[in-house]
């Protein structure tokens, strides 16, 4: 749901108005630089997306109808830009330094090992094929519901399930293949259990 | 299994936060989208030359929605006459707009639109009227010429718009005495013109305008209700006009006419009217009708809000004080007052508060990083630590200081800056508009900016008023720890926590029971008649608890005391007919739009005025208020009070003392007598 000064600002924007355009970059400047750090995993590349991002907003402002909520249509061209950055990158090192600089992982468990997990499964979502990444990230770390990712992604709800599940199977071999203790570990309970 | 522990640990990937983003490379990306933005406007749109160059002046205003009447102005300038075209203006503003009048039956209205379009005999009564006024006008126009600086006529253009006079306010800077002269022309011409022509608030430029025209102005300020109605204003919470009206008397001398605004004296002290009921509503007038104590042929109508009193529901407070320590700072009335008045702010904090404090002077500093008030030490020590030197960079302070606002941020919190200085952003302020511009932006992000003004003979209100009002907050002068002990500590809530924000107010008299009125003060703050339904266009705002008093003095129809001649042909015209919808019992309709602190749409209060608000023994506040009135209306010289001594206005005025626990009435009656020995002394 956009609040209704969003749409205000927008209309105003579509007339020209760079003050409102402004006011609404201004607005919602946090929340395109959270998704791109997300879907990128560093803080430089997400600064380049996101002034990529502010620039196709003012392309596209005029084009912009009301028939999707704002943050939909931010997520998407958030999303694309990322998409298309990390393209030309070609692929991000896993190891890559910089890596998690941008985030803070939460804190509330005194469990180093916890954290870890958790920083761990993050690094290893960034290492999935594109489509499956985008649908794990917008359900498990932007909370969205499956239809609300849909919206986003363009695509059926059943796709966004489906490449959830996907998602999670790859995810479990990639833990295999990167030799992460705790995920292995599952997996070999998983397998002694059977 | 394996997958569904995996489920567990995907489901804490909502947990990761992001950083907050580097501001700066932020500032340098949204900079760059919006040259990219207007670049693209200017290339789409391939819009003229001058198009571009005004809407830069716009921008510069920072106040978009004045586009428009800025347009209105720079065509009228071309014109050579000026004057005709406002009037025409004026009379379709009136005809145009759409509400259908509560006072006037349909024959009236018929007669009002004849009034326009045909040859019935009140049209011959109506253009001499006008015709009248236009010369009048077209005499002030000539002797400006249709060539002042774009500058003074954006200037003057303001107060008529958001209904603050920064001219006005301008002329208090008396460090240059060329640009005090230049805005006491421009504030003088501001003045005369909401004051003959209100409530149509486009102004034209008269910079030049000497006393005498002035006068009669004043005395002009009385509106024929047959011909405007309806009376719309903003209120106005400040209170600085009195304070610094009070110092200069209590240095000796008199302020000027311009100096004073009448609203703000009133306003300046805290009458009992009927407490709000609920936070959702969180005012309800007050309204009473009485004999004016100085003409025994009019009445005074007194329009009284009270703002709901925050008590257990205080919220929480996130302050950053923003404190100019430039060299310009180094005087006991300025940074020694301004310490010692923050002392006395803290006292009245929550434990749990947060406080911080950044300085400004030639580079911003953090004087103190977000504090908890319960080390208090901590915050003492910080305190009296500053130390005046430099030169002023207002604009990186700010940015600081947001930036430590931010940190704290608490959406169910007060977000507030105050910011302390003399006014004085001499370096670092090379766009002034940019400044603005980020202070409003902030604003939308829920922190709001109040401006404390200290010291004189550097005291720049204009720039003060600007960053308050468009900060959401108040500006407020502080000359003493009196003073301090006043705004900070009496009246804290008011002053840091808004409960109601855009309250206007509109009058619509009923013909039958009024003939003429005028609004006592609120010159600087009229609206137009439309701008009260559109919720765009801004006004003031008020506190938890403060008071806001609206005084019109109105004339009957049958009284002696009109200042208006019975016109010969209207009269015979049907203007009122017996009908049922005429509300015979009514003086008037009051309507106030007013929205809640978080809300964006506003909302809207009505109360018929009629015979039970008239009484004719008013209690203490009502007498006081009146007192307060005239003592402004007579340091303005207005003819009105001309017979009216100050022997009487201070009787008046003890009469309506009261219990007065902290001494404010008192203080006015000294300043009364004081006025009287000064006002006595010069005429021998």
């Amino acid at each position: 749901m956009q609040a209704v000064d969003d749409i205000d600002l927008i209309k105003q924007a579509q007339q020209g108005d760079v003050l409102a355009l402004e006011t609404l970059l201004e607005k919602h400047y946090a929340f395109i630089y959270r998704v791109v750090l997300k879907f990128c995993g560093v803080v430089e590349d997400a600064e380049d997306i996101t002034q990529t991002v502010c620039l196709k907003l003012v392309d596209q402002i005029a084009k912009f109808n009301f028939s999707a909520s704002f943050t939909t249509w931010l997520y998407r061209v958030a999303i694309n830009a990322s998409k298309d950055h990390l393209r030309k990158k070609k692929r991000i090192g896993l190891r890559e330094k910089s890596m998690l600089d941008g985030f803070d992982f939460p804190q509330d468990s005194s469990d180093d090992e916890r954290r870890k997990e958790i920083e761990d499964l993050f690094q290893l979502v960034l290492l999935l094929p594109e489509k499956i990444k985008q649908a794990v990230l917008l359900v498990y770390s932007e909370n969205l519901t499956h239809a609300e990712a849909a919206k986003v992604l363009d695509c059926s709800e059943g796709t966004v399930s489906w490449r959830i599940s996907k998602g999670k199977k790859q995810l479990v071999k990639l833990a295999k293949q990167h030799g992460i203790l705790l995920l292995s570990l599952l997996l070999l309970g998983a397998l002694l259990c059977r | 299994m394996s997958i569904k522990d995996l489920e567990k640990t995907l489901q804490k990937l909502a947990q990761i936060q992001t950083k907050a983003p580097n501001s700066e490379k932020k500032q340098q990306i949204l900079q760059e989208t919006k040259k990219y933005f207007v670049e693209k406007q200017n290339k789409s749109q391939g819009m003229p030359w001058w198009h571009r160059l005004t809407s830069r002046i716009n921008q510069t205003l920072g106040e978009m929605m004045k586009k428009l009447r800025f347009h209105t102005w720079v065509k009228m300038m071309a014109v050579a006459t000026p004057a005709v075209i406002a009037i025409v203006l004026y009379n379709h503003f009136d005809e145009l707009t759409t509400e259908t009048p509560r006072y006037q039956s349909p024959s009236a209205q018929q007669t009002a639109k004849e009034k326009a379009t045909s040859t019935t005999p009140s049209k011959g009564v109506a253009t001499g009227k006008q015709e009248s006024k236009a010369r009048q006008e077209r005499r002030e126009v000539d002797d400006s010429g249709p060539s002042a600086p774009l500058e003074e006529i954006a200037n003057m253009q303001r107060p008529s718009i958001q209904g603050r006079s920064m001219a006005n306010k301008r002329a208090k800077t008396n460090a240059d005495v060329a640009t005090a002269y230049e805005a006491e022309q421009s504030a003088g011409a501001v003045q005369s013109f909401s004051r003959s022509i209100a409530p149509r608030p486009i102004g034209l430029p008269a910079p030049t305008i000497d006393r005498d025209q002035f006068e009669t102005f004043v005395e002009n300020g009385t509106k024929l209700v047959s011909e405007y109605p309806i009376s719309t204003f903003s209120v106005d919470v400040d209170t600085a006009s009195y304070t610094f009206a009070r110092k200069m008397i209590n240095n000796g001398q008199l302020p000027s006419a311009h100096q004073i605004r009448v609203e703000e004296f009133i306003n300046y002290f805290d009458y009992n009217y009927k407490a709000a009921k609920s936070k959702e509503q969180p005012f309800q007038p007050t309204v009473v009708v009485y004999p004016t104590p100085w003409n025994k042929n009019t009445k005074l109508m007194h329009i009284g809000i009270k703002g709901y009193e925050l008590k257990a529901e205080k919220p929480a407070a996130n302050l950053v004080f923003l404190i100019d320590t430039s060299g310009s700072m180094d005087e006991k009335d300025k940074l020694p007052l301004l310490i010692s008045s923050f002392k006395l702010l803290l006292q009245n904090l929550d434990e749990n508060d947060w406080v911080s404090i950044v300085t400004y002077a030639g580079s911003a500093g953090e004087a103190l990083p977000p504090t908890q008030v319960k080390n208090q030490s901590t915050i003492m020590q910080a305190l009296n630590n500053l130390r005046a030197g430099g030169s002023t960079a207002g604009g990186q302070g700010i940015n600081l200081a947001y930036s430590l606002a931010e940190k704290n941020f608490d959406k169910n919190a007060v977000n507030r800056i105050i910011l302390a200085t003399d006014g004085d952003f001499n370096v670092g302020i090379s766009d002034p508009s940019a400044l603005e511009n980020l202070i409003k932006q902030k604003r939308q992000s829920g922190i709001f900016l109040s401006v404390l003004g200290f010291g004189s003979g550097n005291y720049n209100d204009h720039i003060m008023q600007k960053l308050a009002q468009n900060g959401n907050g108040n500006a407020a002068y502080i000359d003493s720890l009196n003073e301090a002990q006043k705004v900070l500590v009496d009246e804290a809530s008011s002053t840091l926590f808004t409960i109601a924000k855009d309250v206007k107010i509109q009058v619509e008299f009923n013909p039958k029971r009024v003939a003429e009125y005028k609004l006592i003060g609120y010159e600087t703050r009229a609206l137009k008649r439309e701008d009260f339904n559109n919720d765009a266009v801004d006004a003031g705002d008020i506190g938890s608890g403060h008071t806001v008093t609206a005084i019109y003095e109105i004339t009957e129809p049958g009284s002696a005391g009109r200042k208006y001649d019975d016109v010969r042909y209207l009269n015979n015209a049907p203007v009122v007919k017996e009908s049922e919808n005429n509300h015979a019992d009514e003086y008037a309709f009051l309507k106030m739009r007013y929205k809640l602190p978080k809300q964006d749409q506003s909302k809207l209060i009505t109360t018929p005025i009629t015979e039970t608000n008239y009484t004719s023994s008013t209690n203490t506040d009502i007498k006081f208020a009146a007192a307060v009135a005239g003592f402004a209306l007579k340091l303005k010289n207005s003819q009105d009070l001309q017979n009216y001594s100050y022997d009487q206005l201070l009787q008046l005025a003890t009469q309506g003392k009261g219990k007065d626990g902290y001494g404010y009435r008192a203080d006015l009656i000294k300043l009364i007598r004081l006025v009287q020995s000064i006002s006595n002394s010069s005429i021998e």
